[in-house]
């Protein structure tokens, strides 16, 4: 009565290995497309209309997130209120965690099982249910793909938005020691000789007044400041080293040496910063 | 039945934590909850299929994908999560460098250098700082406090940088300087103004010069 399933009888198509494989290939190449999308110049993007609704449902958690973050930044930054949650943000998200969470994985793992009932029985699984269950399948893995593909790219953002944000804090700084040179040679050039000053002048006796006699180190964490030699009694050059090397910018091939420099010129009642590199 | 039952399961275990931790500011706290209580759903259903299995590979595919899901959402969250957090806190930083930069430069040295410019310029010196001071900008000062431009037509005190002036004797000027936007150092700071945790800072104009301090 009860015969020994053969095996060999049922569709290779409909075994779990091709599926998988399938599943694999299909994230492979997702992953691969979502490399090239990062490239604007790459032709591909306009093939790949389905990105839309498949880049909400990855990412609309992660993002929508992200933007309420940054948004509250930015409204901290100029001094405004802060940006509430709105109610289509908190409900999309919500709902991709449900779909990617409970809809697909469930029905994937409960036709799953319907399927080998299917096999067990010897029936021939039906056509709609090895589709479902194909696309269920696909969207876990597609999914998990994704997020890894965009984990990764992140990852490199990130880390050379860390890199732009420790050199801007270092020029700021810099900046900031520079003002405050100018500020405390100009108040030498209007203190009379015998407070300490210049006397309406930046020579200090028969040379220019230095560093030192400011109240700063020519040599810091930040870099060199170098007096340039002057003859003029009312103005000063100073130049600035950085000690900080720039990674190379790709906007900026000829940038050889990597080295921030500034030169500052102070007068009696103002001063120029220039960014030589 | 059964879909229904895990359906409205998963349901249960992601919607009540999502939002047990709702803030109307923030949503990273729900989508954590949601997702913790996603991860215990998908162990049950695991643990289910694994009750009711009857292939091994099958549960190895189960699992693979469960752990695929969850791995892939707490990677990708926690990379936003990090990068957006950072971006916020550099923006503030931003807005506090951009704020010292106003105090330092246009609010302390733009006043207080053209007042010992001209303290200095007098050929007896009979006029003593705090005088030199109000006369040049004794017209903008009102209340303590005062701003060295006429306030424009869209001004708002509340997000400006407020310049209180007082006087020690008739030789020293002092000023303290908050930006009622930017943050200051410790944030429970009680600042001059009245605002709590803001940039502020304190400086001294006399015949020596002119001195600043950050004080938050």
């Amino acid at each position: 009565m009860n015969e020994p399933i053969d095996m060999k009888k049922k569709s290779i198509v409909s075994s779990w290995q091709f599926m998988f494989f399938a599943g694999s290939v299909f994230v492979l190449m997702a992953v691969l497309v979502k490399a090239f999308i990062a490239i604007p110049q790459m032709p591909f993007n306009t093939f790949f209309a389905f990105r839309g609704w498949m880049d909400w449902l990855e990412h609309v958690a992660p993002y929508s997130a992200g933007y309420i973050t940054v948004a509250n930044g930015i409204a901290e930054f100029s001094g405004k209120p802060l940006s509430e949650v709105g109610l289509m943000s908190y409900v999309s998200v919500f709902i991709s965690i449900y779909f990617t969470f409970v809809l697909a994985p469930t029905t994937y793992i409960l036709l799953r099982k319907k399927i080998s009932s299917y096999a067990v029985h010897e029936k021939r699984t039906p056509l709609p249910l090895r589709i479902l269950v194909t696309i269920t399948a696909g969207w876990c893995l597609l999914y998990s793909g994704f997020a890894l593909a965009t984990f990764f790219a992140s990852s490199s953002v990130f880390s050379m938005m860390k890199n732009d944000n420790a050199l801007s804090q270092y020029r700021d700084d810099i900046a900031r020691q520079l003002v405050d040179i100018s500020f405390k040679a100009q108040q030498y050039y209007i203190f009379p000789v015998a407070d300490g000053g210049g006397g309406n002048s930046f020579m200090k006796g028969k040379r220019s007044v230095k560093l030192d006699d400011l109240g700063f180190k020519e040599t810091t964490s930040l870099g060199r400041f170098i007096m340039l030699p002057s003859e003029a009694d009312t103005a000063i050059q100073i130049l600035f080293l950085g000690n900080k090397i720039i990674p190379k910018q790709p906007y900026n091939p000829k940038d050889s040496d990597h080295l921030v420099e500034y030169e500052l010129t102070i007068y009696p009642a103002n001063y120029i910063i220039t960014q030589k590199k | 039945m059964k879909y229904i039952y895990w359906y409205g399961a998963g349901l249960l275990a992601i919607g009540i934590p999502y939002v047990a931790f709702y803030n109307p500011y923030d949503l990273w706290g729900s989508i954590i909850a949601g997702a913790a209580g996603a991860a215990l759903f998908l162990l049950a259903l695991s643990l289910y299929s694994l009750k009711q299995s009857s292939s091994r590979k099958e549960d190895v595919i189960t699992g693979i994908v469960c752990v695929m899901l969850i791995a892939g959402f707490a990677l990708e969250s926690e990379k936003h999560y990090t990068m957006t957090t950072y971006q916020r806190q550099t923006l503030l930083k931003i807005r506090t460098v951009i704020g010292s930069g106003i105090i330092i430069t246009d609010k302390i040295y733009g006043t207080m250098m053209p007042t010992l410019r001209a303290y200095y310029r007098q050929p007896e010196k009979g006029k003593k700082m705090e005088t030199i001071f109000r006369e040049m900008y004794g017209a903008s000062i009102a209340d303590g406090s005062f701003n060295k431009y006429p306030p424009l037509k869209d001004y708002v005190r509340e997000f400006d940088i407020m310049t209180y002036v007082s006087y020690q004797g008739d030789s020293v000027v002092q000023y303290i300087c908050i930006d009622t936007t930017a943050r200051g150092i410790d944030e429970h700071f009680k600042n001059a103004s009245g605002h709590t945790g803001k940039l502020q800072y304190r400086s001294t104009l006399s015949k020596n010069g002119v001195k600043y301090e950050r004080t938050n």
